[in-house]
């Protein structure tokens, strides 16, 4: 074999390799750990708006055979069962309304989640326990204390667990190596721009369509009559989605606010910190939902020129730090394909995802409660404080436990 | 009145009753609220509701108990709808106290309100709300009780383990899995005593074992490690789920990550692919002084394939110390895999004893090359910076270049003096790429500089590229009306082609006193340089070259001055402020002045920005125009739909005029679908 390392090449060898040893070459050099030879096999639950999207990415993968796709809706469950089965030329893929019949398949290595935020934590701890890989769109969780179970399911069991959320690298990435580099100097401040909270979903209830499985849909989430202005899957953080309620999202401040925040944490090179303390506007001398780091560097909700400022004191030198990358891939489903197979951790790992997410949450929980909030980022809950720490978690629909 | 009376009160005379006995507390319109609430129905009484979640989430602690009392007023009201009961226990989840139990407790056996209820008595603090859903257990079956299970779990209840354990047996595969999850979130030593003690069914065998792995690491956490251990060890033993076995392999790593070295060393060398799956993780979850060395000194004799999983483990180890020199080989390691780790693995364990190698990896046209200049960008160590230009100071031009780009990309100031230097490289591409990279690089003070080298220059070429870094550099420079200063202070020193590549940086960089430096130039009795300022005035940023260009246009005797600063007007009324009848007005001037098809159809162009009546008749006038009928036809199609709101008489004229006039189908289409909305 010449030094030529094309992915194909790779996969050659990798074939090769896989009749002698368990370990296997694979397209990036990774030493595979699934069987050898096998490629990755995944399935996808929530093929709706963002499902389908990330489903049409992963079938791009050489690496990765797709086998199952679950929606609560007929319609987006049969047409992910199409573009599948339309990849590989076979009718193979089985379309399945509930997560829990995909997850128990033993040849399932990964799924990739796109849900209602909701619905997250459930299914992807339930997977994982199970030995599956994920890839979860973001937010990834709907409550703090979610997001820390997340972290420990996916550390328990070696899991690979990687946030979807694309534009935390992809967005800012002049700025973020201008600020890896040092050339702003001492980061002081982030302005940081995204919607605001979700609210109190209050709409009547509408004739039940066929095409949904409604009980399903609502899954641990309080008991609603179906809208279809409660359900669907529309972008807009209007009113005319799921996005908009909080039993289901964290609203703009969490659909933006995961790229956002997340993308300040990045570039700042906080990612795996928390805040000390969030404080909301309070029409005086704190125009702006502000969050305060133990480092000093402070967090603003909005108030840049952009969708992302950082200020920093550049006559306060910092030295240029190596920033890191997706692994091997220039996406970040690239980057979860190459770490389910050497099991390294993902750039948008989730305990970096959850610890987003937790931003987002608290500036939730400030705005609601409308007063100044000290956050243990350690222990993860408000100190001596046990309003706030009502909001850490919701309790779960019967029968959905964590 | 205590909220007993009230549970047990009628809706309206509980109503009265809150009436009475909060008189104080209870508004006028605060009264309507509630009352309002009481027959709520999914999509009614918005405002009722979000005035009573305003109070729940601002009340003062000495104002919660009065609003809590009113809630469970709503509870106990005998004609209160579900979902205002629904919406009261999520309301006293803000601010319900211990006072709220008792009524709580009598919903969790209710088939539609018991999660409601637990929304309330999960988030409670205190003893009451533990015991409530302790109690609820016995009471419910199903479903119900697998959600109070699962209350029980998230709220860690230490004293519900017994009967949790009653329940890991049940014949109710759902229930049995339900209790062994809450054990293992409980994660005590009582509950995994309970989790070992109690017969499970197969059906939940893995729950079973993932719920002791959960009570194994938290009991690690609060630092009870032996129990712990014995835990992971009969996991691994017994368990065949892949999941359970890593889970029980990496709590013991994690429970004595100074010792555990050849445990997990073994399953590194070892051939169990499940255990493979953990020998990332578990390296990195010992302590790195021990696993550091022992990864390093069996490297070099590992085969590829474990090569790839030490480098790839050692650089995601953090401080690890880097591995310099014995690095290089690896970086040409005959495994093109082990290359690609290796080369990536030098961000974190290389230095500047690795560049060289890494330098010679930019030739390949592969991953491995790829990841070489990613690698070279992101290095940040002593030397790298002095070896790199060294790289780029000597061998293959190409290589040199492609280290030029690196030295930009790496964003350090400090090598701008080695940049200079290779200005005057006897290779043009290096010259240039070094150009290139100051202009990435360099600060306001390199504007001079450049300015001075591009004066001092001969060569065309290095002329243009001296141009092209000015112009970046002093575009990033914030105070528009100061940023060309040294450009401008050059122009008066340059020579003819010079002062043409000048006019070209003005252009980009805007300012008033760019602008009058560009005009002044208009005045040279050099045709190059006059057409250069002419061209730069027509690029402008800004409208303030208006005038100018008009004149251009209008008098020059230079058939291609006055094209291009025609164009250039035309393209600057778009941006200008002038109010419609005069910038209609100059369009009309241009119009008349213009002699080829090219400038009429951009006058076409931008009129279409500015759609009124006098612009549609305007159009009129010349849609039977030699060699730019279609252009005008469209334009005045456009400008007709636009006024389809305003005038619509005329412009249903106009469409119907193009739809005789034109045999476009596209613009048919949209004419016809135009005269619909009119219709």
């Amino acid at each position: 074999m010449n030094n030529n390392t094309s992915r194909r090449n790779f996969l050659k060898l990798g074939a090769a390799a896989a009749l002698a040893a368990p370990f296997v070459m694979t397209a990036k050099g990774a030493a595979a750990v699934t069987a050898p030879g096998k490629r990755i096999v995944m399935g996808g639950v929530g093929i709706g708006k963002m499902g389908s999207g990330d489903l049409r990415s992963f079938l791009g993968f050489p690496e990765v055979q797709m086998v199952a796709v679950c929606d609560v809706r007929k319609l987006h469950r049969d047409n992910a069962k199409e573009a599948v089965d339309q990849k590989y030329g076979t009718k193979d893929c089985v379309a399945y309304n509930d997560f829990r019949e995909l997850i128990a398949r033993d040849d399932i290595d990964a799924i990739h989640i796109a849900t209602p935020d909701h619905w997250h934590a459930a299914i992807a701890i339930a997977a994982m326990r199970r030995g599956k890989d994920v890839y979860c769109q973001k937010p990834e969780t709907l409550t703090i204390r979610e997001g820390r179970q997340m972290v420990d399911t996916a550390r328990r069991f070696g899991r690979v667990f990687s946030g979807g959320s694309q534009r935390v690298y992809g967005d800012h990435l002049q700025l973020a190596k201008q600020v890896w580099a040092g050339e702003l100097g001492k980061v002081t401040a982030v302005h940081v721009a995204c919607g605001g909270p979700s609210w109190p979903c209050n709409l009547p209830g509408e004739p039940m369509q066929e095409d949904i499985d409604w009980d399903l849909w609502l899954g641990p989430a309080p008991w609603a009559p179906y809208n279809d202005k409660r359900c669907n899957g529309t972008f807009s953080i209007n009113g005319t989605g799921w996005r908009s309620w909080r039993d289901y999202s964290g609203g703009g401040m969490t659909d933006w606010g995961a790229h956002r925040f997340g993308a300040a944490m990045f570039i700042t090179d906080m990612r795996g910190e928390g805040p000390i303390a969030v404080t909301p506007p309070n029409g005086k001398d704190v125009p702006l939902l502000t969050y305060e780091f133990a480092n000093g560097v402070k967090y603003y909700h909005g108030g840049g020129k952009s969708n992302l400022d950082v200020i920093g004191n550049p006559a306060e030198r910092v030295p240029a730090k190596a920033m890191p990358h997706y692994k091997s891939s220039s996406s970040i489903y690239g980057d979860f394909v190459h770490c389910v197979q050497t099991r390294e951790r993902p750039f948008r790992d989730i305990e970096f995802a959850h610890r987003t997410t937790t931003v987002c949450h608290l500036g939730n929980i400030a705005y609601q409660l409308q007063r100044p909030l000290k956050w243990d980022p350690v222990k993860e809950e408000f100190p001596g404080d046990d309003q706030a720490n009502r909001f850490l978690d919701r309790a779960k629909r019967e029968p959905w436990t964590i | 009145m205590n909220h007993r009376t009230m549970l047990r009160s009628g809706g309206l005379r509980a109503t009265a009753g809150l009436l009475v006995a909060g008189g104080l507390w209870l508004t006028a319109h605060g009264q309507a609220e509630w009352q309002e609430l009481l027959s709520y129905d999914f999509g009614g009484c918005a405002a009722a509701l979000t005035n009573i979640e305003q109070q729940a989430l601002l009340a003062k602690p000495d104002q919660r108990p009065a609003l809590e009392a009113k809630l469970l007023g709503v509870l106990g009201a005998g004609e209160a709808t579900f979902p205002a009961k629904q919406y009261a226990c999520r309301m006293l989840m803000i601010v319900s106290s211990d006072q709220s139990v008792p009524a709580l407790a009598k919903l969790l056996t209710d088939e539609k309100l018991s999660h409601a209820a637990r929304l309330a008595l999960e988030a409670l603090p205190g003893k009451a709300a533990g015991a409530a859903l302790r109690d609820a257990l016995g009471k419910t079956s199903g479903k119900l009780q697998i959600g109070i299970i699962g209350s029980l779990g998230a709220r860690e209840d230490g004293k519900a383990v017994a009967a949790l354990g009653e329940l890991v047996g049940s014949a109710e595969a759902n229930t049995a899995r339900a209790a062994i999850r809450a054990l293992g979130r409980i994660g005590n030593a009582e509950a995994a005593n309970q989790l070992a003690t109690h017969k499970y069914a197969k059906a939940t065998e893995l729950c079973w074992f993932s719920a002791r792995l959960a009570c194994a690491d938290k009991l690690v956490k609060n630092g009870d490690t032996k129990p712990a251990k014995a835990i992971y060890e009969d996991v691994l033993a017994k368990a065949e789920a892949k999941q359970m076995r890593i889970g029980a392999f990496l709590g013991l790593v994690r429970l004595n990550p100074g010792s555990e070295l050849p445990r997990v060393m073994a399953a590194f060398k070892g051939d169990d692919p499940i255990l493979g799956q953990a020998v990332v993780p578990a390296l990195l979850a010992l302590s790195p002084k021990a696993v550091v060395p022992a990864l390093v000194a069996e490297l070099p004799a590992l085969p590829a394939e474990k090569k790839v999983i030490a480098l790839r483990a050692l650089s995601a180890i953090p401080g690890t110390s880097p591995l310099g020199e014995m690095l290089s080989p690896l970086i040409n390691d005959a495994s093109p895999a082990v290359q690609l780790a290796a080369v990536e693995a030098a961000v974190q364990l290389g230095n500047a004893q690795t560049v060289a190698a890494l330098v010679a990896k930019l030739a390949a046209d592969d991953d491995v090359g790829k990841a070489a200049k990613q690698t070279l960008t992101d290095l940040q160590r002593d030397g790298i910076a002095t070896e790199l230009v060294k790289a780029g100071g000597a061998g293959d031009p190409k290589l040199r270049v492609t280290v030029l780009a690196i030295l930009a990309d790496r964003r350090d100031p400090a090598v701008l003096p080695a940049l200079y230097a290779l200005t005057e490289d006897k290779e043009v591409k290096v010259r240039r790429a070094a150009t290139k990279s100051i202009g990435t690089l360099g600060g306001e003070a390199d504007v001079a500089k450049l300015v001075g080298l591009l004066l001092a220059q001969k060569d065309s070429g290095d002329r243009d590229s001296f141009a092209s870094a000015t112009s970046a550099i002093a575009a990033r420079q914030p105070v528009v009306e100061t940023r060309a200063f040294h450009v401008i202070a050059g122009l008066a020193k340059a020579d003819d082609e010079a002062k043409v590549l000048l006019l070209g940086v003005l252009s980009a960089l805007g300012g008033k006193p760019a602008c009058e430096a560009a005009r002044g130039c208009l005045a040279s009795t050099t045709p190059d340089v006059k057409k250069a300022a002419v061209k730069a005035l027509a690029e402008w940023p800004d409208a303030s070259p208006l005038e100018d260009l008009k004149n251009v246009a209008k008098t020059d005797a230079n058939d291609i001055n006055r094209i291009l600063a025609m164009r250039g007007y035309i393209r600057l009324l778009a941006d200008s402020h002038m109010k419609p009848d005069k910038r209609l007005a100059a369009y009309k001037e241009m119009f008349a002045l213009a002699t080829r098809p090219q400038e009429k159809r951009a006058v076409f162009a931008g009129l279409t920005d500015a759609p009124s009546l006098p612009v549609l008749q305007f159009l009129e006038g010349h849609l039977n125009d030699e060699g730019v009928k279609a252009e005008a036809l469209a334009a005045y199609e456009k400008i007709a739909e636009e006024l389809i709101k305003p005038k619509a008489k005329e412009a249903k004229a106009a469409l119907e005029r193009v739809l005789a006039a034109t045999d476009d189908k596209n613009l048919r289409k949209r004419t016809e679908n135009a005269l619909k909305k009119i219709k």
